[in-house]
């Protein structure tokens, strides 16, 4: 690994350009940039058109999603129907924790516009941090507080999408909960 | 079978062993003899020539008798010749006739035995038994009627001219043999009794290895090698002393038969040496008589070597016929030639299953179920459901109680009765070694060879059925991956191209999301550069590195500036790899991105660190090659390590042009070649070249890659989304039904290994739908699909069976069993509960509680 950043970015490589993508997103910020490296060498890009499906809830969760642009609609089975839970934009990392553990999808992700992602898969993840066992604990730390504020955005989302005076049926203070 | 023919044949399994060869070919056998009798003459009348030779024409001093016994001895010993190796030929031939018959006769007697047999029975014992067993019989059976006739004639009539030319030394020579009679009799007995545990031993060899071989993915998942070894171990072991012994016995017999021979010489030699001195015997008598001698011994061998391999034949045969000796149950085919049609009503009264005294797996099962309604079983593991069905389907005997179908005993029904009336679904389906569609139509098969149906299902049936079981996607799918034979697609290729146009033409938008399409000014991101320039593919190609020694191609690359190019390409690809994957060598993984395989690693360093040093004009030819190598195997979706520069791509794509117009000018006819190029195209003769063009079929390639005319970049959409797009449109030009065809010829491997136990159940139950019999049982014939899959099917029974077909199932879904009009609730093999679904669900009972735990 001995391409220097600057020789990266003068050759118009592929490799130099998800490079630069991945380091400027918020889980390879202050990463070490040798293993931002691998990871854009093992990075995917891809490109899906509005109605694609990305993620289909059941299947078996491979990899996470960096969307580099067009936007997102995630979504979850409920009462046999398909509700959307949450819209994603450009610059978002989703799908995070299939880096982490073997599971099926919880919930799908539909292409709303023309999007084009970067992916990683498990498999790589999981090499690139063999080599690099000591960065296992700060990844595995980022990646889990990803997942946690866009839960919390979630969350919050769907409890914007509740009028009021439902939404004071849940308020821990009301008597119909006490 | 015998007990299909008339009374006069004895049992197959009691047969003598010499049975077989004294009922067939007898003619034949007689016209040998009679051969062999012809021949001796042959034999004998040299000796007369060999001692007038000598006694006449060398003592009287003739040449013209001389030349005219010599000619006679020639002649009768040419003659001798060629009986003999007629006589071999033809009793050879013969054995292994009567061997076909044998062989036919035992195998169509085990395929009838009853399943506890076959339960006893290991699979190793059977074939073992059925191929090398019979195979050292069909040996001795050539020799078991001409070797002892010839054998004993030449003994004789040898014998009888030693007499003749002088009694009192004839005599005293043959007189030897008698007490060999005696010894070696006691050897063989001994022999006999370890040739008998050897057989034992082979048997069990066969079933060890037969086992381990079925069992592959328990061995290998367990890592039990050592332990099935173990097991082989011990056995060869066994076999090795069984066989040292058998051999010492073996060889102690030739060695007193020698013996016993050289005794003779030596009291010829004294006695005929004293009689000769005393002028009472010629010499030439002598001679005679010497060779006379050495003739008695040939057939007295053959005798002795006979006798072995009869008493070895005779100790397999009993065997092998211990092994089978078990009556069939039931008929095969009923006396009076009848076709039972049956309407499908099921009485069972105080039905019972006994094995033995003790182990009573069925107990006085009472149920009734008319015509086309259908009968749900259920219970606990173990508690009889499977028994029950097989009963039903005459596959094991009750011992008590009544079972009839249409008012008749099952038990007087006759095998083809059955297989006409009822279709099986096993709980675990056999699958056979062959297509699809002959898994589908294997019951159909049997059925016409039977002569119950006059022909198969076609076309449009089978894919009904197909689609009502829900493999049809499966089989669309293995359709599409098949790389069709060309013989097969030649015929079809119209049909194909045809959705090649569809799939270019209305539905381009559609696929271009999903494929690459063979474009032929683009440079294709999903193929290597060497396919890039040469946009098709030479016979033999595709392996890796193959292109680069088409004498053909290579000339081209060599002819202009490209090689330089591209080798270049190879030394940059090959330096980023070698600074990128440094610390990664060691694992195979991390080069996914590179063309450069893990095993070249250290070659293309030590290269590198040469051109380092002394530049290009120090590297040798070939590893300049090995520089082009990697540059045309760089796939740039695939290989992350480099990019090309889209000026080098329309570089690519321009040679490709040129290399076009040369070796396919009759394909791209518009394309103007350069003069460059032109004598290498020259006298070339056949190419073998196939290029990407739109009105060609690419037959070494799969269906799929012909009809996308591209390479897949989405395999995913592909399938959930654009394919069932692509399907649709076929379907409305007729064309689906061609891809169903290919798939149908899929071939599922040894024992159906290439499918899921998913496709096996369905490919089982499509192969029982497709037969179309009046009753139908299955046996959790659904038990390893998915949910929406089996609702399907239970779907299928309930829409398509009800009313006309009688349905035994084996439920395991209690959520299903409301589609039945009768349930069975069974446990420890008793019926516990029975009646339709409201009744039993009102009353509370054992199947209110299955159900609500
Ligand atoms: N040849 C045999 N010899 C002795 N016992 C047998 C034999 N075949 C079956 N059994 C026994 O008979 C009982 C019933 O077996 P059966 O296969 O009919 O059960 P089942 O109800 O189909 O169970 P499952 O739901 O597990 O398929 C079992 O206890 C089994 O051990
Ligand atoms: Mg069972």
């Amino acid at each position: 690994m001995s391409l220097s950043t600057t020789e990266q970015a003068a050759c118009k490589c592929r490799i130099a350009n998800d490079f630069q993508i991945l380091i400027n997103s918020p889980v390879f910020r202050n990463v070490s940039p040798d293993i931002v490296k691998l990871f854009a060498y093992f990075a995917k890009h891809k490109i899906y058109y509005p109605g694609d499906t990305l993620i289909r809830q059941g299947k078996d969760a491979d990899r996470a999603f960096l969307l580099l642009h067009g936007s997102v609609a995630l979504s979850t089975l409920h009462k046999e129907k398909d509700t959307v839970i949450q819209h994603l934009h450009e610059g978002s990392f989703f799908g995070e924790l299939a880096l982490l553990a073997d599971f099926k999808w919880f919930f799908s992700a539909k292409a709303e516009t023309e999007c084009e992602v970067l992916t990683v898969d498990r498999e790589s993840f999981t090499k690139v941090l063999e080599k690099h066992p000591e960065k296992q604990r700060i990844l595995t730390d980022k990646i889990i507080q990803l997942r946690v504020a866009r839960l919390s955005e979630q969350t919050e989302y769907m409890l914007n999408l509740i009028p009021q005076d439902q939404l004071d049926k849940f308020n821990l203070s009301s008597p119909i909960i006490a | 079978m015998s007990f299909l023919r008339p009374k006069t044949h004895i049992e197959l399994t009691k047969r003598p062993l010499f049975y077989w060869v004294l009922t067939q070919y007898r003619g034949a056998q007689l016209f040998l003899l009679l051969v062999i009798i012809a021949s001796l003459f042959f034999k004998v009348y040299p000796l007369e020539m060999q001692k007038n030779i000598i006694n006449i024409a060398i003592n009287l001093r003739m040449i013209d008798k001389l030349y005219l016994y010599c000619g006679l001895y020639m002649g009768a010993v040419l003659i001798a010749g060629l009986m003999k190796f007629f006589i071999n030929t033809f009793q050879a031939s013969l054995g292994q006739k009567i061997l076909i018959g044998m062989r036919k006769e035992l195998y169509e007697h085990v395929l009838q035995l009853p399943l506890q047999f076959f339960y006893r029975t290991q699979s190793g014992t059977i074939i073992s038994a059925m191929t090398s067993e019979l195979n050292a019989i069909g040996t001795f059976l050539s020799d078991a009627m001409a070797v002892p006739a010839s054998s004993l004639l030449t003994f004789l009539v040898f014998a009888g001219f030693m007499i003749n030319l002088n009694p009192l030394l004839g005599l005293i020579s043959i007189a030897i043999y008698p007490i060999e009679l005696l010894v070696i009799p006691i050897m063989q007995r001994r022999y006999n009794k370890i040739n008998q545990t050897r057989v034992t031993t082979t048997r069990a060899m066969a079933n060890i290895i037969n086992e381990a071989a079925t069992g592959i993915q328990e061995v290998q998942s367990n890592a039990s090698n050592k332990l099935e070894q173990g097991k082989l171990d011990r056995l060869v072991v066994r076999l090795y002393v069984i066989m040292k012994r058998l051999f010492i016995l073996k060889y102690g017999i030739k060695f007193s038969n020698n013996l016993f021979q050289s005794i003779g010489p030596f009291l010829l030699f004294l006695i005929g040496g004293y009689m000769a001195i005393h002028g009472n015997f010629t010499i030439g008598a002598l001679v005679a008589f010497l060779t006379a001698y050495e003739k008695v011994y040939d057939p007295w061998k053959e005798i002795i070597d006979y006798y072995q391999n009869y008493q070895d034949a005779k100790v397999r045969y009993s065997q092998i016929m211990e092994a089978f000796d078990i009556q069939p149950e039931y008929l095969l085919e009923s006396p009076e030639p009848s076709t039972l049609n049956l309407a499908g009503n099921i009485r069972a009264q105080n039905l019972s299953y006994a094995i033995s005294d003790e182990v009573q797996l069925l107990d006085q099962i009472s149920f009734q179920l008319d015509a086309g309604k259908h009968m749900a079983l259920v219970g606990f593991s173990g508690s009889g459901k499977s028994t029950l069905s097989l009963l039903i389907a005459q596959l094991h005997n009750y011992t008590n109680g009544s079972l009839t179908i249409d008012g008749t005993e099952v038990r007087k029904l006759s095998k083809m009765d059955i297989a006409r009336n009822i279709s099986f679904v096993a709980q675990h389906p056999f699958i056979f070694t062959g297509t699809v569609r002959d898994n589908l139509l294997y019951s159909c098969q049997a059925s016409v060879i039977n002569g119950n149906e006059t022909q198969l299902p076609d076309q449009s049936h089978i894919i009904e059925v197909v689609k009502s079981v829900g493999i049809l996607d499966d089989v669309v799918r293995w359709g599409f991956t098949s790389i069709i034979p060309k013989r097969k697609a030649t015929r079809l290729e119209t049909s194909f191209l045809k959705m090649r146009n569809i799939i270019l033409g209305e539905l381009r938008e559609h696929y271009s999301r999903v494929v690459e399409f063979y474009d032929l000014n683009k440079y294709l991101n999903h193929v290597s550069l060497g396919t890039n320039i040469i946009f098709g593919y030479f016979s033999g190609e595709p392996g890796r590195g193959k292109l680069i020694s088409n004498t053909l191609f290579r000339s081209f690359i060599g002819s202009s500036e490209l090689e330089r190019q591209l080798i270049d390409l190879g030394i940059a690809i090959s330096s980023n790899t070698i600074s990128f994957l440094q610390d990664m060598r060691e694992d195979e993984f991390f080069f996914q991105g590179s063309p450069m395989e893990p095993a070249e690693f250290d070659k293309y360093q030590a290269l590198g660190k040469k051109l380092e040093k002394g530049g290009m004009d120090k590297l040798r030819k070939s590893e300049q090659e090995a520089y082009l190598l990697l540059a045309l195997r760089y796939i740039p979706a695939d290989h992350k390590i480099y990019t090309l520069s889209d000026s080098f791509k329309e570089k690519i794509v321009a040679a490709r042009r040129q290399f076009l117009a040369m070796a396919a000018p009759d394909d791209f006819p518009s394309i103007k070649p350069d003069t460059q190029y032109e004598n290498l195209f020259k006298n070339i003769g056949e190419l073998n070249y196939t290029p990407f063009h739109l009105d060609r079929y690419l037959y070494n390639r799969s269906l799929s890659d012909n009809v996308l005319f591209g390479t897949v970049t989405d395999l995913e959409n592909l399938q959930s989304q654009v394919g069932p797009i692509g399907m649709q449109a076929f379907d409305k030009e007729g064309l689906a039904e061609e891809i169903i065809g290919i798939g149908l010829d899929f071939h599922v491997g040894s024992k159906g290994d290439n499918l899921s136990g998913g496709q096996k159940q369905k490919i089982a139950i499509a192969r029982a739908l497709l037969r179309q019999t009046p009753i139908l049982i299955l046996d959790e014939a659904t038990a390893s699909l998915d949910n929406a899959s089996q609702t399907r099917i239970q779907q299928y029974l309930t829409n398509n069976l009800r009313g006309n077909t009688t349905v035994v199932a084996v439920v395991h879904r209690l959520d299903m069993i409301s589609e039945y009009d009768h349930i069975v609730v069974m446990k420890g093999g008793k019926l516990v509960e029975s009646g339709d679904y409201d009744t039993l669900i009102e009353e509370k009972g054992i199947l209110y509680e299955l159900i609500n735990n």
